[in-house]
């Protein structure tokens, strides 16, 4: 679990002690004297104690390490805790604990410099012998991301030998802490018109589930034929209209696009990324807020046969989580797929009518995919971005979509 | 390096720089005056060491450490040193301990070894006196404990009680 490695002079005191014993053991054959014999045993003594110590310090050394993940909304504060267990005889002593904070966290007590924030943190640190040791880092979100906690290594002095030890931890430490992008608002969301039949229940809809009847009332000059309660209306004696539920497509599906204007350079990478993830996660958190499910398409290259991200439709509070979590991993250098290809596989899978938002550029050249759509009844929003501000607002998408829009 | 852990330090560092001085000059001890000093040096050198780190623990001026040289002179005077080494190891003792405290971390446990390791070979060579064992034995001991208890004492007390 953890790899031992020594201070390059760690093996001097080592040699000089045992050259003296021999040297002692020579000179008492060739001398005759016995008390080099007794000089030389007090080094094989202190030799043998040497390697003891050698062998056990540090190898019952046990770092609690269960999956954990720690969700965190930028400027929040959280601690990271370490358990560390010695169930070794020796102590280990005046030692320090490095290790190296993922760079969407900071750890703001012990980091003081802002040109800090990159150096692993060294933490002074001594492990009594058969007990836990709890070290607690105070840490504050910065930026979006996932911030793992690799490099953990335990440094201290070895008491024989006056150099140091440094034990590395060789497994990778489970513990991950998500920052979950800041939200950044859109305006103009609430103003979204949905007309479009579907299956979310709502108050005012052109739209009804005639399988979903929920009453009658008295029949107006308006109602269709078809919906007259005829059982009712002989009970009642007066002429009575079935009621059905209203309902209406009110789920989303968020579309980004995270490709770089400059689609040739691959090396480039979209400066423009996190404030995309900012808009979808407010669009994430309103459409959660208003109890509508939504599901997530982004360019972003995955391995596996579906090779851009899609987080399927779903939504509730968990879907909301799992929305969140799902841009916080978006990597800031990740890779993408061709947008009209996506954009393609979108369409195949489009059965239903639906209300899509484009975050992102939607290039000139997609407008015949956008116009099929159209035709299946899907209506086009896309998010546009205010001049040299992080402001943004919704409008439907035109026919002639522009590039770079936002 | 905390205060607690220097201080420590520049003790042992003092003690096994004066015991490795009386390993060097032991062969002259033994052959030149025919009398070997182990125990008065050895009571001197701990004694010594106390008050220089006493003093060192109140933040005592150099000029002071410097004011211990005529009490030194007279204690080896009084114990029938040749007079060389009564000159000589008062200076060594002020010298060695004024030049140590100068250093915020110092660390030549690795040279102290080597050379006591050294010393320990050639005595045994020119001297036939178990007692100078002693000696080396004593000074494996300062070092290690003394590296040890310049660690300990950094540690926080309430882990220490653990």
């Amino acid at each position: 679990m953890w790899k031992k490695e020594f201070d390059v002079e760690h093996i001097k005191s080592f040699e000089y002690v045992a050259i003296t014993a021999i040297i002692f053991f020579i000179l008492g054959l060739i001398y005759q004297k016995p008390l080099a014999i007794v000089g030389m045993g007090m080094f094989v003594i202190f030799l043998t104690v040497y390697k003891i110590y050698d062998r056990s310090v540090g190898t019952k050394l046990q770092l609690k390490n269960e999956p954990r993940q720690v969700k965190l909304f930028p400027g929040e504060k959280a601690s990271l805790r370490f358990e560390i267990e010695n169930n070794s005889i020796f102590p280990l002593i005046n030692g320090s604990c490095h290790l190296q904070l993922g760079s969407s966290i900071y750890a703001y007590t012990l980091v003081k410099k802002e040109k800090q924030y990159w150096e692993p943190l060294s933490i002074p640190l001594s492990i009594i012998q058969s007990k836990t040791t709890v070290i607690d880092i105070p840490i504050e979100a910065k930026q979006r991301g996932v911030a793992l906690i690799t490099n953990i290594r335990y440094t201290f002095p070895h008491l024989l030998s006056f150099s140091s030890i440094s034990l590395k931890y060789m497994p990778s430490y489970q513990t991950e802490v998500i920052v979950f992008p800041k939200a950044l608002p859109v305006s103009g969301v609430e103003q979204i018109f949905h007309s479009i039949p579907g299956t979310g229940r709502v108050n005012l809809s052109p739209f009804e589930d005639i399988q979903s009847p929920i009453g009658t009332r008295t029949y107006q000059y308006s109602d269709p034929f078809y919906k007259i309660n005829w059982k009712a209306s002989a009970k009642s004696q007066q002429l009575q209209t079935t009621e059905y539920e209203k309902v209406i497509d009110h789920s989303y599906v968020f579309v980004i696009n995270i490709a770089n204007e400059y689609r040739t350079d691959m090396v480039r990478f979209n400066k423009m990324l996190e404030d995309y993830l900012s808009y979808t996660a407010y669009l994430c958190e309103y459409t959660f807020h208003h109890n509508s499910p939504f599901e997530i398409f982004m360019n972003a290259r995955k391995p596996g046969s579906i090779p851009y991200i899609h987080l399927p439709e779903g939504e509730g509070k968990n879907h909301y989580a799992r929305s969140l979590e799902l841009l916080a991993r978006i990597s800031k250098q990740s890779l993408s797929v061709s947008f009209d290809k996506m954009l393609y596989q979108i369409g195949k899978q489009l059965v239903t009518p639906k209300t899509i938002i484009f975050v992102g550029d939607v290039p000139a050249n997609l407008t015949q995919i956008t116009r099929n759509w159209k035709q299946k009844q899907v209506s086009l929003y896309q998010i546009i971005q205010m001049d040299e501000e992080q402001a943004a607002y919704v409008k439907p998408l035109k026919k002639e979509v522009s590039q770079y829009a936002t | 390096m905390l205060r607690n852990q220097m201080i420590v330090t520049h003790a042992y560092h003092f003690l096994c720089e004066i015991l490795l001085v009386f390993l060097l000059m032991l062969p002259i001890f033994h052959h030149k005056y025919l009398m070997v000093p182990y125990w008065s040096y050895l009571l001197l050198a701990v004694g010594t060491c106390a008050v220089f780190t006493l003093m060192h623990t109140k933040k005592m001026s150099n000029m002071l450490y410097f004011g211990a040289l005529p009490v030194l002179f007279i204690t080896l005077y009084l114990l029938n040193y040749p007079v060389v080494f009564t000159i000589i190891l008062p200076i060594i003792f002020v010298w060695r301990f004024v030049f140590i405290k100068k250093y915020q971390d110092i660390r030549k446990e690795k040279q102290y070894l080597l050379i006591t390791c050294l010393l320990g070979a050639i005595n045994i060579i020119l001297i036939n006196d178990p007692r100078y064992l002693i000696y080396v034995l004593a000074l494996l001991l300062i070092l290690f404990f003394g590296f040890m208890v310049s660690h300990y004492v950094s540690v926080h007390k309430n882990q220490r009680q653990m």
